[in-house]
């Protein structure tokens, strides 16, 4: 007997979503096996954030069509923080800044009702703190940020890498990356890059959202795509990166000329 | 007009039939100082919310029950547990009031820096006369003749907290004056005074709670608590006062602190109302002599109906004060929670630097948050500043904390908690800040709506 085979870990299909009472997805399609890391690519306005927050359950993506399954089930009927706790996270474009609430208070509960959803015993704030420590030290974190407010006064760079430090805390299923890069240089570009590169394995998927190319010589992608205007109109390899930094974008905005990879 | 003397004359009855009972008992100069004070409750009745002073709060309530002053002394000290009002105090200096009235056996006061006085105000006014002990202090910052709830607090005035410290005296851990209403089946009224004498350089820190012991499924009956706090800061004096006031979703709650402050004292407040059926906290301070500094701040966290209304009048009288003001509520359900903060600059008061900012976070679109500030500035060198705001949960850090696993609730609940803890962070006492903030929680959880998806 041959087990049927596990279902994708994302599958979305023919995804309409719009924003402030615009259309922006208009019928997007994408599958995310474990294991495998895919890289969005795509002019601003394109619709990359709204996907993301499509996938995580942001009230301003409405989701007017399609339907998407994350490991067999239907994600659109989560609430978010059911979808953090079955493993789907996001490294958000702009980090909240939430003052008064410490990164420690909060990665310690999150990381609780996700492990309490699992059956995973509790973890107190002495084994928590260990645990967070080891992942701010990955990621050459200074240990105070844990208690410090949660992105409270932090530079853009700080902010970014709080969000890798809660990945790698949370350690998901399914990590969506919003332009996790933009805003950092090279050094902090390679840190971003090395706490990702810790969390990559067969059990996990990622989506990367970026702008740049540079952020994919570090994590280096399965797949690339581009999207414009709500759809996904090319997708390839690697290479394909190394392709929209020498000729940007404008040669595949008419899907029908788009050569072939 | 005559109604009003009909609900009045209710409380005189009660006056007329303990000043019977207690005949012969208490000095004949206390005696006089409550007839005054019934005399002077009489010629002002109740305010209406015609009254500027009263423009938010309704005090009919308490014109249409009859609050019989409450039982003098509890059948089952025994059973009850003051340390639930403790705040995680476990040492330090605990008077405990039941109805009014000082409970021995539940009190112990410990070692205190000589000269100091600290007890059971019944106790010290039948050892003094008018002009010395609590009789130098009593009714000298909060006046009968000006305000209808101190003249009636003053007319039925009958126990409540005396503290005395000498001239440089220092109490290290916070004294506790543990005030518990024990309804008995019918609404009752305890009115507990306290009186604070610090001499010069003396510091001390007062928690002044307020809580309802509940006798079987009695449950809330409504009734009325009338306080007063009087306190006297010499040159370089430094006192805080915590004040938690919780008696129950029924409950009428009146306060009124008033403090008067000498060179360089400072007087730090910190007022959390949890809630009641009406509460009333007034907080009068006189920054009376060069360079004496007060810190107001307060907490309100209130649902269902329950309304709270804190009123400050902070009076610049000298040179180079400083005030600073801090209330926030939370208010959930149809609450209503009020804030009046008058600051008086007198032409005198040169240098003066206050600070007054009310900020509200609605928690249900039925709750209502009124703020006034009022600034009567009369001298020409002085920073002022004042601030308010009324605003709601933030929705994007919900949705940020959300997405990290914690749901609407828990993720409100450390908004809220992130709010409030500007107010508990005031508190110089790490155990008193950590009670504070699990009495906050607790007051949460009983709160539908806080943190829940609107
Ligand atoms: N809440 C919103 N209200 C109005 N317009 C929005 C909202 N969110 C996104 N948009 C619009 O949707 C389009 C796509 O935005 P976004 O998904 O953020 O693009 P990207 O991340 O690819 O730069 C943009 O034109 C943006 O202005
Ligand atoms: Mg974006």
């Amino acid at each position: 007997m041959s087990a049927a085979p596990a279902p994708p870990l994302l599958a979305i299909e023919n995804l309409q979503a719009s924003a402030g009472g615009k259309e922006i997805l208009k019928g997007l399609d994408l599958v995310i096996r474990a294991g495998e890391v895919h890289a969005i690519m795509g002019p601003n306005g394109s619709g990359k954030s709204t996907l993301a927050r499509a996938l995580t359950g942001h009230p301003s993506a409405v989701v007017t069509g399609g339907r998407v399954r994350y490991e067999g089930q239907d994600l659109l009927a989560l609430e978010p923080e059911a979808r953090a706790r079955e493993g789907v996270f996001l490294a958000f474009q702009y980090p909240v800044e939430i003052p008064g609430v410490t990164s420690s208070t909060m990665l310690r509960e999150g990381l609780n009702a996700i492990r309490a959803h699992r059956g995973e015993p509790e973890l107190d704030a002495f084994q928590f703190l260990k645990l967070a420590r080891q992942k701010a030290d990955l990621i050459e974190m200074a240990h105070d940020m844990l208690s410090r407010a949660v992105n409270d006064g932090f530079s853009g760079g700080e902010k970014k890498r709080n969000e890798v430090l809660q990945m790698l805390v949370l350690e998901p299923r399914l990590a969506i990356l919003d332009e996790t890069d933009s805003g950092l240089d090279i050094d902090a570009l390679k840190i971003v890059a090395k706490g990702v590169n810790a969390l990559r394995g067969p059990g996990r998927g990622f989506l990367v959202i970026t702008h740049y190319q540079r952020l994919l010589d570090h994590i280096v992608p399965d797949f690339v795509h581009v999207l414009a205007d709500g759809r996904i109109v090319h997708s390839g390899g690697k290479e394909l990166a190394l392709e929209l930094e020498r000729r940007g974008y404008a040669w595949l905005e008419e899907p029908a000329a788009a050569p072939r990879s | 007009m005559p109604n009003l003397v009909t609900e009045a004359n209710a409380f005189l009855a009660d006056f007329e039939r303990r000043e019977q009972e207690e005949a012969g008992r208490a000095p004949g100069w206390l005696l006089e100082v409550r007839r005054e004070a019934m005399r002077a409750f009489l010629d002002q009745g109740f305010p209406t919310r015609r009254d500027e002073e009263w423009i938010y709060t309704d005090v009919t309530p308490l014109r249409r029950h009859r609050f019989p002053l409450a039982p003098r002394t509890s059948t089952r000290p025994a059973t009850l547990a003051p340390q639930r009002f403790a705040l995680g105090l476990d040492r330090g200096p605990r008077l405990v009031f039941l109805n009014g009235r000082f409970e021995p056996t539940l009190s112990r006061t410990g070692a205190l820096p000589e000269g100091t006085e600290l007890g059971p105000l019944a106790e010290a006014l039948t050892r003094t006369g008018a002009a010395d002990g609590p009789g130098a202090v009593l009714g000298t910052l909060a006046a009968a003749a000006r305000h209808p709830f101190v003249a009636l607090n003053t007319a039925f005035l009958a126990d409540g907290l005396w503290l005395r410290l000498p001239p440089g005296a220092c109490v290290d851990d916070p004294i506790q004056a543990i005030f518990l209403a024990e309804p008995r089946g019918e609404p009752s009224a305890a009115h507990p005074r306290l009186l604070l004498d610090l001499g010069a350089g003396a510091r001390a820190v007062v928690v002044e709670r307020y809580g309802l012991e509940c006798v079987g499924a009695l449950g809330e009956v409504g009734g009325l608590t009338n306080t007063v706090l009087e306190a006297r800061l010499g040159a370089g004096a430094a006192l805080e006062v915590v004040r938690v006031q919780r008696e129950g979703g029924a409950e009428h709650h009146l306060g009124f602190t008033a403090a008067r402050l000498a060179r360089d004292a400072r007087f730090t407040q910190v007022a959390v109302t949890l809630g009641g059926a009406l509460c009333r906290h007034e907080t009068h301070v006189d920054l009376a002599e060069p360079g004496a500094a007060c810190d107001l701040s307060g907490l309100y966290a209130l649902a269902g109906r329950e309304h709270a209304d804190h009123h400050t009048v902070v009076r610049h009288a000298a040179p180079r004060c400083t005030s600073r003001q801090l209330y926030k509520g939370v208010l959930a359900g149809r609450s209503i929670g009020a804030f009046t903060g008058r600051v008086i600059v007198e032409a005198d008061a040169q240098q003066t630097a206050a600070e007054q900012a009310n900020h509200n976070l609605l928690l249900s679109p039925e709750a209502l948050a009124e703020t006034r500030p009022q600034l009567e500035i009369h001298a020409d060198d002085v920073k002022c500043s004042h601030g308010a705001t009324i605003g709601q949960l933030d929705d994007e850090a919900l949705f940020y904390l959300r997405t990290r696993g914690l749901d609407a609730a828990a993720a409100g609940h450390l908004l809220v908690h992130a709010f409030a803890d500007e107010v508990i962070e005031r508190a110089a006492e790490e155990r008193v800040r950590a009670g504070l903030a699990a009495l906050l929680a607790a007051r949460l959880d009983l709160a539908p709506g806080a943190g829940g998806r609107r």
